[in-house]
């Protein structure tokens, strides 16, 4: 992944798209820290892109995980 | 007095409403008890004047004959996230500092339906953003057994109040393992229950999609008698299932014979510390000869539980902190502004095939309850750490951040929305308790707290105190 320095930058873009000001302080004590968070997002991200995982859904807080078997039973 | 803090919830309730035992002696009882263990900083608020008030009231109900309810007059304490009508509530924080609710919470309502005495609001990581209830503007929260060691979270608070004696049922909240963490490290019982089973409503997000209440005691029994009264559909929180509660109580006596306990070969005891592991083999070993049978399996796509854990588990909160954040940010402790400055920083496509994660661990669970009653996983995979560390060795000599690693077994009922049981199964070498979690299917509950019953029938880890 990125370097440290580059790691910086690209936090720096990312919070001006988010619009949350970050003091250079703020952004050494984060930079490697979401770094390290994207890229296992990343990872996971490109497993469930797979076609075998195509008809898994989300589940969210408006989708119970739990009412379609309910239902079927 | 002095045999009171020693008294299950059970037998106080029972001795309560046979007018044996006064609901003001036993607030009192608690309230000594929280004042000899202040320096453990498990409280937030205690409602000392207000408790006896309730507590006189209780009394005067039972000598005239009249009960509210199964908890009458037993004084219990609430994490400090639950909203409480015209008192303090302040999730930890600075922020909310000065907030009093309008409304109590469906859970907190719920309790004082059934008689419950609430003597405080208990600490807890600050937003309940974190697992070591490492406070800032609290205090920390210390270890029951060992103060120098953590206490786990993020309802530290109301762990080390269940575990010192000091109320005889505590609530907790549960998102990544929040209850479930805390109630091991300090040798109680602790309940997350399937998500939809208990309202949220009144409790102060921290990740929607995951977020739980559930009850923190000292045996499985009083776990069951505080789910029998919190559970249920709540109009008010659209999360909530629509179905009958069981009691229960029911089944707590019904043994093992013959159910089907599952242990994953690719994950139940990989990456464990060794206090841990022998704990938790020696539990099941002990579950094996009252009759349980042990089924191997894999659960193929579970190494990436954590991952989707933590994606979730951060851009929920961010979400719900975002003005906050930008307005108040310095307000926040260094760990939790770092985390929420963080949770920022993801792609929606990130957190959506994390949520889509969450169903293919679901089905693979759901395909493996056809031939398993329940699963047993070790409660987090470490023994307490000391105070103020935020890096643990588990295996050989590599260091790893303490929030994800504690997270191992936790989140694995936090993604699928199972239910999951915290039972105590052991001490390690300092004498600081080892928790096991018995997770289960979908509001099967009663299965849970049956095993867990009959395990605290043949053990007696439950029954130890720490030294106040």
């Amino acid at each position: 992944m990125a370097n440290y320095s580059s790691s910086e930058t690209i936090l720096s873009s990312l919070s001006s798209v988010a619009r949350l000001p970050l003091s250079p302080h703020r952004q050494v004590t984060l930079a490697q820290f979401v770094m390290s968070n994207l890229t296992a997002a990343a990872q996971l991200s490109e497993k469930m892109r797979e076609l075998e995982y195509t008809s898994m859904p989300p589940i969210t807080c408006f989708s119970h995980p739990f009412e379609k078997e309910e239902q079927e039973r | 007095m002095s045999g009171i803090p020693n008294l299950t919830l059970a037998e106080a309730a029972k001795l309560v409403s046979q007018a044996e035992l006064s609901p003001v002696e036993l607030v009192n009882s608690c309230l000594e008890r929280i004042d000899s263990v202040k320096q453990m900083n498990a409280y937030i608020t205690v409602y000392e004047e207000q408790a006896k008030k309730v507590a006189q009231a209780a009394e005067n109900l039972v000598m005239a004959g009249y009960s509210l309810g199964p908890l009458h007059g037993i004084p219990f304490a609430l994490k400090d996230n639950i909203a409480l009508k015209g008192l303090r509530t302040t999730a930890g924080s600075k922020i909310l500092r000065d907030w009093i609710p309008e409304h109590d919470a469906t859970v907190a309502s719920r309790l004082k339906s059934a008689g419950a005495v609430i003597i405080g609001k208990t600490n807890l990581h600050e937003f309940a953003w974190g697992g070591t209830s490492d406070n800032p503007h609290y205090g920390t929260v210390k270890n029951a057994w060992d103060i120098s060691k953590f206490p786990a979270g993020s309802s530290g608070g109301s762990a080390v109040a269940v575990a010192t004696r000091s109320c005889f049922g505590a609530l907790g909240t549960d998102t990544g393992g929040s209850i479930r963490l805390p109630a091991a490290i300090n040798g109680v019982v602790g309940i997350r229950p399937t998500i939809g089973r208990v309202s949220n409503y009144g409790i102060i997000p921290l990740a929607w999609s995951m977020d739980t209440c559930g009850p923190m005691t000292r045996t499985v029994e009083d776990c069951a008698l505080m789910l029998n009264t919190i559970s249920g559909h709540d109009a008010l929180d659209p999360g909530s299932v629509v179905r009958p509660v069981p009691d229960f109580t029911a089944n707590l006596k019904m043994g093992v014979q013959g159910l089907r306990i599952g242990i994953v070969t690719n994950y139940s005891f990989k990456h464990v510390q060794m206090p841990v592991l022998n704990a938790v083999r020696n539990a099941i070993l002990a579950l094996e000869s009252q009759g349980a049978l042990v089924v191997e399996t894999e659960i193929p796509n579970i190494e990436d539980s954590l991952a989707a854990q933590f994606i979730i588990e951060a851009a929920e909160p961010s979400t719900y902190h975002q003005k906050w954040l930008r307005e108040r940010g310095d307000e926040y402790g260094e760990d939790v502004r770092t985390l929420l400055e963080a949770g920022e920083m993801y792609l929606a496509t990130h957190y959506i095939q994390a949520q889509r994660y969450r169903s293919l661990l679901r089905k693979e669970f759901m395909d493996a309850f056809r031939f398993i009653d329940l699963f047993i996983f070790p409660s987090l995979p470490f023994t307490a750490t000391p105070l103020g560390a935020t890096k643990v060795t588990i295996e050989g000599n590599v260091e790893e951040d303490i929030l994800s690693a504690i997270t191992q077994f936790t989140s694995l009922a936090s993604l699928t929305g199972l239910p999951a049981l915290n039972v105590p199964c052991g001490f390690d070498m300092d004498g600081v308790p080892i928790g096991m979690q018995l997770l289960g299917k979908p509001f099967d509950e009663e299965t849970l707290l049956r095993v867990g019953a009959l395990y605290q029938t043949i053990t007696n880890f439950h029954e130890k105190s720490p030294t106040i």
